[in-house]
């Protein structure tokens, strides 16, 4: 159990992290927002309550310094500086690595911590305390908008009685409440003594608070931070904005019912004065079994929660489209597990409706067509499961592009558009690498120096732009930057000397930016977050073809460079186009299909041993798929060729029979076959046979590879 | 804190002028007591308050149950004054009904009239 809230722990930590660190990077802009601030500092809280809570001693030590300097930042005594922010990103560096330390039993440099510890404590010390003008009081134009609704919490707020001296100002929390939200108070005096027992320095009132936010628990226990361990506090949420609303116009407890549940008023007491005619507020009054304040804290928490149900009713007429969206943490395993047992499904329900046909039973057919529709349904929702914006990705670059820049004494400010866009998880995880590798390349090879800007006439500030939108079923990112561009003639010398190309080749410039994408033209042989700068870009392009993706360059001369990646939105499940040839049967991404044409012995006749098919006139080459998989038996007399666009090119796949349109659930070959070219995976049919999928990049590739080696051995 | 007291045919006026704060609530405190000890009724003047906080609220709040439990009468002129009807609001002691035992609204020192 331990290690479970403690793995539970280190996931939030991590993400925590990642907001931190876009967080920070906000604050560098704007260091006077209170907001970011408060951010900042909640996030550090949480890490340091939570890790000290689940044995993360030495997190929890570390995250305390930077806490308390960004404790002193929200009240004011010290202000945001880019020193402060480059400190703060160190420290959140370390701080996950010591969560990575503690994962992997490895060491973290102790040296490092303290020199870090030193630093925040020095911070403390500095004259970096706002001027007396500058210091921005929280206030309700701070606070984010959160398109969350609102919810209704019950506090209790009983301070220690030595709070006057302990300088705390009881109402001065109160009011920092009243800025989270529209917020209720009524004073509990029934502590209060008769005048001559009262000791005028001790605190006898404690008060009911209803507080209606959009603000999370942690966010409302942050205003009582220093004073919770002595006080009693109780925050109860007691509308969350997600409640089915409730039949007769958002109804809540009654009276009665209230004060029983807070504790002021027991049930049989209750049920004594329910039989009177008089209101039961009154009757218990006059009873004296209650105070006029539990009675009016219990009538303003039924008349807020009352509001906000109506409110939300309003804004939904039929009473349930506005309801609060509320999340769940779920292993990603466990989604991964989902996925895979949508896709068994998706596979026996093709068996089903293939049965289904064979026997023409009416009853069973009917029970298929509902099958199929249920699982497709199903298949959507649960592949929208695992679908992420795109936003969180982005904002990790933002570091990089800092970072890189700094390193490179270059001014480069990155911004994006289309952050909501969502790809499958899997999808995201992957596109990282190739992104960090083309975004190290623009800042490294494409923004130039802000001098040498300056003498282009350029601001000395480059840009970044990185921008996603769903474009079909894909996703097309763009990355462009306002640097130099790429160099056609330094392509062009580079692949002649790489021996890509001659000297003698006549290639448009189109095709020599193609060029950085050749196999060869580059060192590098693996890409990673930490790859070397301005190589690679086959690994890149390979990365996304793995993903099923494209890549294409566009560079403008002294403006410029832009790629565009098309990306499928998920990995899980592809409409493909079966086909089949002698028995074995291959699937190929619809996506990439054209259309299909057919391919006569005549055909093949008139192209003279050449792998041309004319189609309309325009000869389009093929790949012969039965020779490519050497497999054996007749041809038919009418064969069919898949035209397809493969990196911006046509090209035609020839089989047997074309069978349509399929749903593909993708599993991978395993370990065995990782390295057989051509097929990029399987999946099982209807009728319990494997298909192979067909990885068209990697069949273009290598049969171009092919036709290269064999002219050199007919020049030769 | 300036503090006066005033005798008249009822009873006493006990006038205070300046901060109802925590560094001058335990003299306020015995400036009520004090006053409380003359016979009759008491009317705690606070027209003149330049500042009150939940300390000088609950020395407020302590005479007004005092004087409940003790059946002396106790009346407070200012209540109206917006000092007084801002930490009245601030500090959540507002009420829209007048304690049970006291009876009349008017009576009671925590109803605002808005």
């Amino acid at each position: 159990m331990q290690d479970q809230q403690r793995a539970a722990f280190r996931e939030e930590a991590y993400e925590l992290l990642g907001e931190l660190e876009t967080s920070l990077l906000e604050l560098e802009e704007q260091p006077e927002n209170m907001d970011l601030i408060g951010r900042v500092f909640r996030a550090m809280h949480t890490i340091k309550g939570s890790g000290s809570m689940f044995g993360f001693t030495e997190v929890s030590r570390f995250t305390h310094e930077v806490e308390t300097v960004y404790d002193m930042v929200r009240n004011g005594a010290l202000s945001v500086s880019p020193q402060l922010v480059s400190l703060s990103l160190a420290a959140r560096d370390m701080i996950k690595e010591l969560l990575d330390a503690d994962l992997d039993d490895g060491n973290v440099d102790q040296q490092r911590v303290q020199e870090l510890i030193d630093g925040f404590r020095a911070y403390l010390k500095s004259d970096s305390s706002p001027a007396k003008d500058e210091v921005v009081a929280s206030s309700s134009a701070n606070l984010p908008k959160n398109e969350t609704l609102p919810r209704v919490y019950r506090i209790h707020f009983q301070p220690a009685a030595d709070i006057f001296l302990t300088g705390t100002n009881p109402l001065g929390l109160l009011n920092e409440l009243r800025e989270l939200g529209d917020c209720h108070v009524i004073a509990r005096t029934e502590q209060l003594p008769c005048l001559d027992e009262l000791e005028p320095e001790k605190c006898y009132v404690g008060w009911d608070i209803i507080l209606t936010t959009e603000r999370s628990v942690d966010e409302i226990r942050d205003v009582f931070i220093f004073v919770e361990d002595d006080s009693k506090l109780s925050i109860t949420l007691i509308e969350d904005g997600s409640v089915e609303a409730e039949e007769g116009g958002g109804s809540y407890k009654m009276l009665g019912e209230l004060l029983v549940e807070r504790g002021d008023l027991d049930k049989e007491t209750l049920q004594r004065f329910l039989d009177g005619r008089k209101k039961i507020g009154e009757l218990l009054m006059d009873a004296g079994l209650v105070k006029p304040e539990q009675i009016e804290a219990a009538l303003k928490e039924q008349e807020q929660v009352r509001k906000v149900r109506e409110k939300r009713q309003q804004s939904s007429p039929q009473g349930n489209t506005a309801e609060a969206v509320t999340s769940l943490r779920v292993p990603a395993d466990k989604l991964d597990k989902l996925v895979d047992l949508v896709g068994e499904l998706v596979t026996v329900q093709s068996r089903l409706s293939q049965t289904a046909a064979v026997r023409q039973d009416a009853e069973l057919t009917a029970i298929a067509e509902e099958v199929e529709r249920l699982t497709e349904e199903l298949r959507d929702n649960t592949l929208n499961i695992r679908m992420l914006p795109i936003g969180s990705t982005f904002s990790k670059f933002k570091r990089l592009v800092r970072d890189l820049s700094q390193d490179l004494g270059k001014q480069v400010e990155m911004t994006t558009s289309g952050a909501e866009t969502e790809l499958d998880k899997t999808v995201l995880e992957k596109l990282n690498d190739p992104l960090v590798h083309i975004i190290r390349n623009s800042i490294d090879h494409g923004i130039e120096t802000p001098d040498v800007r300056r003498a282009a006439g350029k601001p000395e500030g480059g840009t970044v732009h990185l921008s996603a939108e769903h474009s079909g079923d894909s996703v097309l990112l763009t990355i462009r930057d306002d640097g130099k561009g790429l160099d056609a003639n330094a392509i062009r010398a580079k692949a002649v000397e790489k021996g890509l190309i001659s000297e003698t080749d006549t290639l448009s410039t189109s095709e020599l930016y193609q060029l950085i994408f050749a196999p060869g033209f580059s060192t590098a042989k693996t890409i990673s977050s930490v790859s070397g700068r301005g190589v690679g870009m086959d690994v890149v392009k390979k990365a996304i073809e793995t993903l099923r993706g494209s890549i294409e360059i566009d560079s403008a001369p002294g403006l410029g460079t832009l790629l565009k990646i098309k990306i499928p939105l998920t990995l899980a499940i592809i409409e493909s186009l079966l086909v089949r040839i002698g028995d074995a049967h291959f699937v190929l991404p619809l996506a990439l299909v054209e259309e299909c044409v057919e391919l006569t012995a005549a055909d093949v006749a008139a192209a003279h041993g050449r792998h041309l098919a004319n189609v309309r006139g325009q000869l389009i080459p093929y790949i012969p798929l039965r020779q490519r998989f050497a497999i054996d038996g007749d041809v038919p007399a009418i064969q069919q060729v898949v035209v397809t666009q493969v990196d911006q090119q046509q090209i035609g796949f020839v089989v047997d029979h074309v069978i349509g349109e399929h749903q593909t659930v993708i599993k991978s070959l395993g370990r065995m076959y990782k390295d057989v070219s051509g097929i990029s995976g399987a999946t099982i049919l209807g009728d319990g046979s494997v298909a192979l999928i067909l990885d068209a990049y990697e069949l273009l590739h290598s049969s171009a590879a092919e036709e290269a080696r064999q002219c050199a051995i007919k020049v030769a | 804190m300036e503090v006066s007291l005033k005798k008249t045919a009822e009873g006493v006026i006990l006038t205070v002028v300046g901060e109802g704060t925590l560094p001058y609530a335990d003299q306020l405190k015995q400036e009520i007591v004090a006053a409380f000890a003359q016979p009759g009724s008491l009317t705690l003047d606070l027209e003149g308050l330049e500042g009150l906080d939940l300390a000088g609220m609950q020395v407020l709040g302590a005479a007004h149950r005092w004087a409940v439990v003790n059946q002396r009468d106790f009346h407070v002129v200012g209540c109206q004054q917006n000092l007084f009807k801002q930490t009245v609001i601030d500090s959540g002691f507002a009420r829209q009904h007048s304690c049970n035992r006291m009876g009349l609204d008017h009576n009671c020192l925590w109803v605002i009239n808005h």
